[in-house]
């Protein structure tokens, strides 16, 4: 695994680890910024902040171990394009308030750029996983994989 | 293809990297001190009746009105 890639786990893993940490710690706000969604239905706000917050650290963990590292990658690429949609529709149709990330450093908005900076994550993530779905199947080097048939075998 | 393809990994990190940085600066694509547009969270009816600027939460050093309120 080139440098470059550990570093996108690395960092990938990190966003979530810290995402998930801050939802924790600022709980009551998640769920207030999740009510503000134009795509979550009224009432249900509750119900969703749990399963969010759980997928994001399981994310964040499974980045970092080789064994579930592919489906942690995936999981994390459909994570961000469904986080991507909710933002959108509510920077387009939504009251454009708090995304609920970020906590405790500031209180992020959905803005064209959170848009963008979820893209660049989905990007990052896709990449991840077609790396390390590609490092899964590929023989390990010095490995002969072109193996020919014996001679005068059964016919 | 596959060069091109590695080749916009270093890019990509360094983009979300440098976007992660600017959204963490209050003001930037967040809330700023005093910025009282970013106050309630739920119902509209909700919100009016609890815009009353005594009710504030601080986040972060900052006043926040009736943001983490309870609904």
């Amino acid at each position: 695994m080139k440098a470059v890639d550990r570093a996108i786990v690395f960092f990938l893993s990190m966003i979530f680890l810290f995402s998930g940490i801050d939802k924790v710690l600022h709980y009551e706000g998640f769920v207030n910024a999740l009510r503000d969604y134009v795509l979550v239905p009224r009432g249900t706000a509750p119900y969703f902040a749990l399963p969010v917050i759980a997928v994001e650290l399981l994310v964040g963990v499974g980045l970092l171990l080789k064994g579930t590292r592919a489906a942690a990658a995936l999981t994390a690429a459909v994570t961000l394009a469904a986080f991507t949609v909710a933002v959108a529709v509510n920077h387009q149709f939504g009251n454009r308030g708090i995304c609920g990330c970020w906590f405790t450093i500031t209180l992020a908005q959905g803005t064209g750029m959170h848009l963008m900076q979820n893209l660049l994550f989905l990007g990052l993530a896709l990449t991840a996983w077609n790396d390390s779905r590609v490092s899964r199947t590929a023989p390990p080097s010095g490995l002969q994989t072109n193996i020919q048939p014996e001679q005068g075998g059964l016919s | 293809m596959k060069k091109l393809f590695s080749a916009t990994k270093p890019v990509l990190l360094f983009l979300a990297l440098a976007l992660t940085l600017i959204g963490a600066v209050p003001g930037v694509s967040n809330a700023a001190p005093g910025d009282w547009t970013l106050t309630c969270q739920g119902p509209a009816e909700f919100c009016a009746a609890v815009d009353d600027p005594d009710i504030y939460v601080e986040v972060w050093g900052w006043a926040f009105k009736s943001f983490e309120i309870e609904l």
